[in-house]
């Protein structure tokens, strides 16, 4: 069996060499499992237009790194786990609410009521309570951010998937196990 | 009842009505579950984009299709079986293989480790067994491939959900049914 490992820059095309040059400068880093999508010239580039258009979609950056959270809970992706929670803190999220946004319990409703619906969809695999649809409405989000929102879910999946099956070294501080939440 | 509700061209917003266009004159109408997603242009023309570059890498177009037709059966997506029933008839694949692909009981030694490979990924949500990743790498293909068949499963994922969310009206000739499809 061909075990996984992150490619070296030899082993990526010159264009995925100039998509990891670019992340080196504006993360300081190219993070294994960006890298190990590299594998493929076409998996990484179309992911990450998929990913750029939906950061100017109907979502801010935490509500973005809120619906992470919660699907990489679902899907048990440590990897998607340990770097969005480092995202998540950067971008103003104390550890215990990432903690509260893995569980489905912040204490901000909006971000309660999304990342309920965000697990929700991931583990039913599309077919969430209507309750939580009703709630999201509720909450003032439109038809075309619960698109976004599936949209942020299929995102989600690659790279939880990825993970899962490559199980490649997570470069990432570990996240905190959640011993309270059920999968 | 709809969530979300199909939208007409006039509905959808400005930067999606190109794209009405463009699949009006490529599939020859505008199927319900993209007039869907055209709530949010974002959604509808990135997911379309894609799938385009997805479609130009390692897996070939019947290979493209096993994956979608693999991985819409496990989640239970009878739209989107039928609309790719249609798309693999249009890749040279018969009905019978687009039965078989559903089933992971393709003759087709290599359609069917992508077919069988796929619907183990989404059904174990990424943990599929190492006997049917070891079948699909004994094939020939390399670990692009698997990246990228793993791209098709995710980008199938929004397709499928959207569907779910929605019960969209199926516009497409209806595929069989397997005696283990469910409704929806």
């Amino acid at each position: 069996m061909k075990t996984f490992q992150v490619p070296t820059r030899e082993q990526v095309s010159p264009a995925v060499q100039g998509i990891f040059d670019h992340m080196q400068s504006a993360m300081g880093m190219v993070p294994n499992l960006y890298a190990t999508v590299g594998y493929s010239e076409n998996a990484l580039t179309s992911y990450l237009a998929f990913q750029q258009a939906q950061a100017k979609g109907s979502f801010s950056t935490k509500e973005r790194e809120a619906v992470f959270l919660a699907v990489s809970q679902v899907n048990g992706c440590d990897y998607c786990l340990a770097a969005h929670t480092v995202l998540a803190k950067m971008n103003g999220f104390t550890e215990a609410d990432t903690l509260d946004l893995r569980a489905g319990t912040s204490a901000d409703a909006k971000l309660r009521v999304l990342t309920q619906l965000a697990a929700s969809i991931t583990a039913t695999h599309g077919r969430p309570e209507a309750q939580l649809l009703e709630n999201f409405f509720a909450q003032g989000y439109t038809e075309k951010a619960l698109v976004d929102l599936v949209a942020l879910v299929a995102d989600k999946t690659l790279t939880n998937y990825l993970h899962n099956i490559t199980h490649i070294p997570v470069d990432f501080p570990a996240a905190p196990a959640l011993s309270t939440v059920a999968a | 009842m709809a969530t979300l509700g199909i939208l007409t061209r006039e509905q959808a917003p400005a930067a999606a009505q190109p794209t009405y266009d463009g699949l009006q004159k490529m599939v020859g109408f505008m199927p319900n579950l993209y007039a869907t997603f055209a709530h949010s242009a974002r959604a509808l023309n990135g997911s379309i984009a894609w799938a385009e570059t997805l479609r130009k890498g390692e897996l070939n177009g019947q290979e493209a299709e096993a994956i979608f037709l693999a991985a819409s059966e496990a989640n239970n997506c009878f739209y989107c079986v039928s609309a790719h029933t249609q798309m693999g008839l249009g890749f040279g694949l018969t009905e019978e293989q687009t039965l078989a692909l559903r089933q992971q009981t393709s003759t087709d030694p290599k359609l069917n480790a992508v077919a069988t490979l796929a619907r183990d990924v989404v059904e174990s949500r990424g943990f599929p067994s190492r006997a049917n990743i070891e079948a699909f790498f004994a094939q020939g293909y390399s670990k692009a491939a698997l990246v990228e068949l793993i791209g098709f499963v995710a980008l199938n994922t929004f397709n499928n959900y959207v569907e779910h969310l929605d019960g969209t009206p199926i516009d497409w000739p209806l595929a069989q049914r397997l005696p283990t499809t469910a409704e929806g």
